[in-house]
């Protein structure tokens, strides 16, 4: 429930005005008297009593912004001392030996980066994080092998595939520890970003142009290609209309995107809703109403009334651009 | 307008959202009001959280040309709907005058602008570009008859396009550039950016006006025929992408 609105001037002589009552807001349509309960959460304040607006949380219709209250860390948000006492549970001898090696390896990758700072290297400027296609399992792999800056997840299924990528990554590691092999291997780095170039980075083929570290280094700091872990992503996007992603006709249609304003078709296509959508996530835009895979109301979904000021007759999606600009893109229906 | 009462005008609109939700089915006139809302909603948050990635002036301009057709649409409505929305206008429009007074960040976000400005200085004391548009997150230099839009972007491609500016459908990209001029290194310009501190901006860029500067000459000058030359670049380039691609994973 909304908390009290204060009263507002301009509305003081407007009896029948939301914004005047003390309460909540009157119901003169004869609907209930509080928001429905899928919109409820979406509009309280923090456990905390704070302000949504001052929180800075995103609220209502933005589809690309978290809802609050929604999962947002693995960290326990359950404070409550009486809970605080449960019986310790005994780590196993396997537990220890995979928190050890994933300390070994947290602090030897510490140790590289700050070797090859020291040398004049820059740090990584690959951005893996974003990576889709790579499973939870994967990407705790690669966060404990190669210290690809990848977030534990917070779904409990999920978490039970990034425990399998660590017991993967430290078994690599202890075989590597026990072969007397030196580890870790070194970050992945970006070569053009800084003209900096190891090994044979520069002349390595693109083969796997999306998701983890193309050009992952070895342990003696040369480039090698494809990582082993990659060579078992599955392919990267391709659409039906726009080709495989990062293509010309992609880049093209992306890059349209970018602008504000309608765009009825991009790259002179009409997208469908889910490429759109993953279209104008990879063009910095945020999704405001009608995105794939969320609810939507009927004039996103179907296309606006003739009674509207919305001249989107059409299946459509609206978005800010990243410069926070208003755009519409017409999907198919 | 203080920023107090703006975050006073922000709550009071924020307040009013669950009604004006339940109402959007009602009417297409009521969802578009709704819809607006938000926008005001949010507008009014970026400045409060000192987001410098928008143009306010500009977008205030935008939103209160809706305000404004709302505004008189609400004038033939009945008069339960005008005590109705009546207040949440007169909220908008204070919004949206703080908000259009709002200066947008003169250096960009990230300082993006400003490290554009000086990285690709060159452009209009060598060739006689000009600045054609700008805003927070990107500049637009112009000769007349070549482009360059240099924007912050995690991805390469989207950070640096350019082009003829009377071949719009024609977009180039820095790594067409890099495979015209033989240098490799445009294989691994597929990855995303970390473009997360001013550092890692300036190094970024620094990297594309070097790349102009090595290889852009023909481009920048508008030479004849090397604009066929990078489409062909383009094609070619394209070609071993999608060859590796399906190579890889299959057709």
């Amino acid at each position: 429930m909304p908390a009290p609105a204060p009263p507002l001037m301009a509305a003081q002589a407007l009896p029948r005005n939301p914004l005047n009552l003390p309460g909540p807001p009157r119901n003169v349509l004869g609907l209930p008297d509080s928001p429905s309960p899928s919109v409820q959460p979406k509009l309280r304040a923090d456990s905390s009593g704070r302000d949504p607006v001052s929180l800075g949380v995103a609220q209502g219709q933005n589809d690309d912004l978290p809802v609050p209250g929604a999962p947002m860390s693995p960290i326990p948000t359950d404070r409550n001392p009486a809970n605080a006492k449960r019986a310790p549970v005994e780590r196993s001898w396997w537990d220890t030996v995979k928190l050890f090696a994933g300390v070994a390896v947290d602090f030897a990758a510490a140790h590289a980066k700050g070797e090859a700072i020291n040398a004049g290297v820059p740090p990584p400027m690959l951005d893996v994080s974003r990576s889709p296609e790579l499973g939870w399992a994967r990407k705790a792999f690669l966060a404990r092998t190669t210290g690809a800056p990848f977030d534990p997840p917070t779904d409990p299924a999920d978490q039970a595939e990034w425990k399998r990528g660590e017991a993967m990554a430290a078994l690599v590691i202890l075989g590597e520890m026990a072969s007397g092999d030196v580890m870790p291997p070194e970050l992945p780095q970006a070569a053009p970003v800084t003209g900096i170039v190891r090994g044979n980075a520069a002349a390595v083929p693109a083969t796997v142009p999306l998701g983890p570290p193309v050009f992952a280094a070895s342990k003696k700091g040369e480039d090698t290609g494809a990582t082993k872990e990659s060579r078992g992503s599955p392919p990267p996007e391709r659409s039906a209309h726009f080709g495989h992603k990062g293509t010309t006709k992609w880049r093209t249609a992306v890059n349209e995107l970018r602008q504000p304003g309608l765009h009825e078709k991009i790259a002179g296509e009409v997208p469908t809703r889910e490429e759109a959508t993953q279209m104008i996530r990879e063009s910095g835009g945020t999704i405001q109403r009608g995105a794939a895979g969320k609810p939507m109301e009927p004039g996103e979904q179907f296309g606006h009334g003739p009674d509207g000021v919305s001249e989107h007759t059409y299946p459509h999606i609206n978005y800010e651009t990243r410069a926070k600009l208003k755009a519409t893109v017409k999907v198919q229906p | 307008m203080t920023t107090s009462s703006l975050q006073e005008q922000v709550k009071l609109l924020e307040h009013s959202l669950p009604y004006l939700q339940q109402l959007r089915t009602s009417t297409p006139f009521a969802n578009d009001v709704y819809e607006a809302a938000v926008y005001w909603r949010d507008l009014g948050r970026s400045v409060l959280e000192g987001d410098d990635r928008v143009d306010y002036p500009t977008r205030a301009r935008e939103e209160k040309a809706l305000l404004e057709t709302l505004t008189n649409l609400l004038g033939s409505r009945s008069s339960d709907e005008r005590e109705r929305y009546v207040g949440v206008f007169e909220i908008a429009k204070t919004i949206l005058a703080h908000v259009e007074a709002t200066p947008p960040s003169r250096n960009g976000h990230l300082r993006t602008v400003a490290i554009i400005k000086t990285e690709f200085d060159f452009l209009q004391t060598d060739y006689g570009f000009k600045i054609d548009d700008e805003d927070p997150m990107g500049v637009r230099y112009s000769s007349g008859s070549t482009y360059v839009d240099l924007q912050y972007s995690k991805e390469p491609y989207l950070s640096c396009s350019f082009g003829l500016e009377s071949k719009k459908d024609a977009v180039f990209w820095i790594d067409d550039l890099l495979f015209l001029c033989g240098d490799s290194k445009y294989r691994s310009l597929t990855q995303s950016l970390n473009l997360d501190t001013e550092d890692e901006v300036e190094k970024w860029f620094r990297f594309v006006a070097d790349v102009f500067k090595r290889c852009g000459h023909e481009v920048l000058s508008n030479q004849p025929g090397i604009f066929d030359r990078l489409a062909h670049a383009q094609s070619k380039r394209d070609a071993e992408y999608v060859a590796a691609l399906n190579e890889k994973y299959g057709n």
